[in-house]
């Protein structure tokens, strides 16, 4: 006698495929807040200008500049390690609250992370601070922030 | 000699044979962390090697762990000389790398993708810059 299962089958392919659309979004939802971080601590900070303007967006990217939370002194910042400066931890968390706007529901959004501070642009390439001092971050950040996620992404690791 | 320097001497050895035997064989290079002296009025070069993070990149009893990186090339031309000899400079150090393998053993691995070049402008200490970036991905196996 010949049972049909085509439903249960149906079921279970449907199951399956929501199962994948949430591991993607998962993976994005990852990734996105990986690559979020990942640029903020590789950014030296004097002012705290140029972290602070690491916008995260959905849909549409940010086109303003925010001033950059003070407080304390800047310090000699050429003379500290990367993420030590005074005013690292304000700012670079006044950044990463903007991420909150990504969930797992919106994973498939463009995402956006925008840098609108004059200062970006120096930083990634190595011109920064400008003549008579030590440039603090030659490595950039943008860069080898990409090469970071995507052999990430490749090793599933996100 | 520890794995991550048998890929720097693997990298700076490829730039001095290749360098040597090219056009370009009087060009003063600076490695990192060398004492070195910017020449006046002519063009010169600095190299830089920029670690990223890392992950392990496959399963099993040995698995491999994979790094990544830059290598930078920056090609300092004066300043109103024009881009042609820089361009000439810099497409040539990319061609060392470009989309080449290294250090072939099973598990063990030194891979460049493809250069990309941007013209800078002015820097510090005078001339104009081309910035030569040659991602590169380092696995490793566990022994």
């Amino acid at each position: 006698m010949f049972r049909s299962n085509a439903s249960s089958f149906a079921k279970q392919l449907e199951n399956c495929y929501q199962k994948k659309i949430e591991e993607a979004a998962t993976r994005v939802f990852k990734t996105a807040r990986f690559v979020h971080k990942s640029l903020i601590d590789k950014t030296p900070v004097w002012e705290g200008v140029t972290v602070r303007n690491y916008i995260m967006t959905i849909g549409t990217p940010y086109a303003g500049v925010l001033p950059e939370i003070g407080g304390v002194p800047t310090g000699r910042t050429n003379q500290m390690p990367l993420g030590t400066e005074p005013r690292r931890a304000e700012n670079a968390a006044a950044a990463l609250e903007s991420g909150s706007v990504l969930t797992k529901v919106n994973a498939f959004s463009k995402i956006y992370i925008t840098n609108n501070s004059d200062s970006v642009s120096g930083l990634e390439h190595g011109e920064l601070p400008g003549d008579g001092y030590t440039p603090r971050s030659p490595n950039g950040m943008f860069g080898i922030t990409l090469e970071e996620a995507l052999s990430r992404l490749n090793s599933k690791a996100l | 000699m520890s794995k991550l320097d048998q890929a720097r001497e693997t990298i700076v050895s490829e730039i001095k044979n290749r360098v040597a035997a090219s056009a370009f064989a009087s060009i003063p290079i600076a490695y990192p962390n060398h004492a070195f002296s910017q020449p006046p009025n002519a063009p010169w070069v600095r190299v830089s090697l920029i670690g990223g993070d890392s992950n392990q990149a496959s399963l099993g009893l040995s698995p491999t762990d994979r790094h990544v990186g830059i290598l930078q090339f920056d090609v300092v031309v004066p300043e109103d000389s024009g881009i042609k000899t820089g361009n000439e400079i810099g497409e040539f150090l990319g061609s060392i790398f470009d989309k080449k393998q290294f250090l072939a053993t099973p598990g063990n691995s030194l891979n460049f993708k493809v250069p990309s070049y941007i013209w800078m402008g002015t820097t510090q200490g005078g001339g104009v810059r081309l910035m030569v970036r040659i991602p590169y991905r380092r696995d490793v196996k566990d022994s």
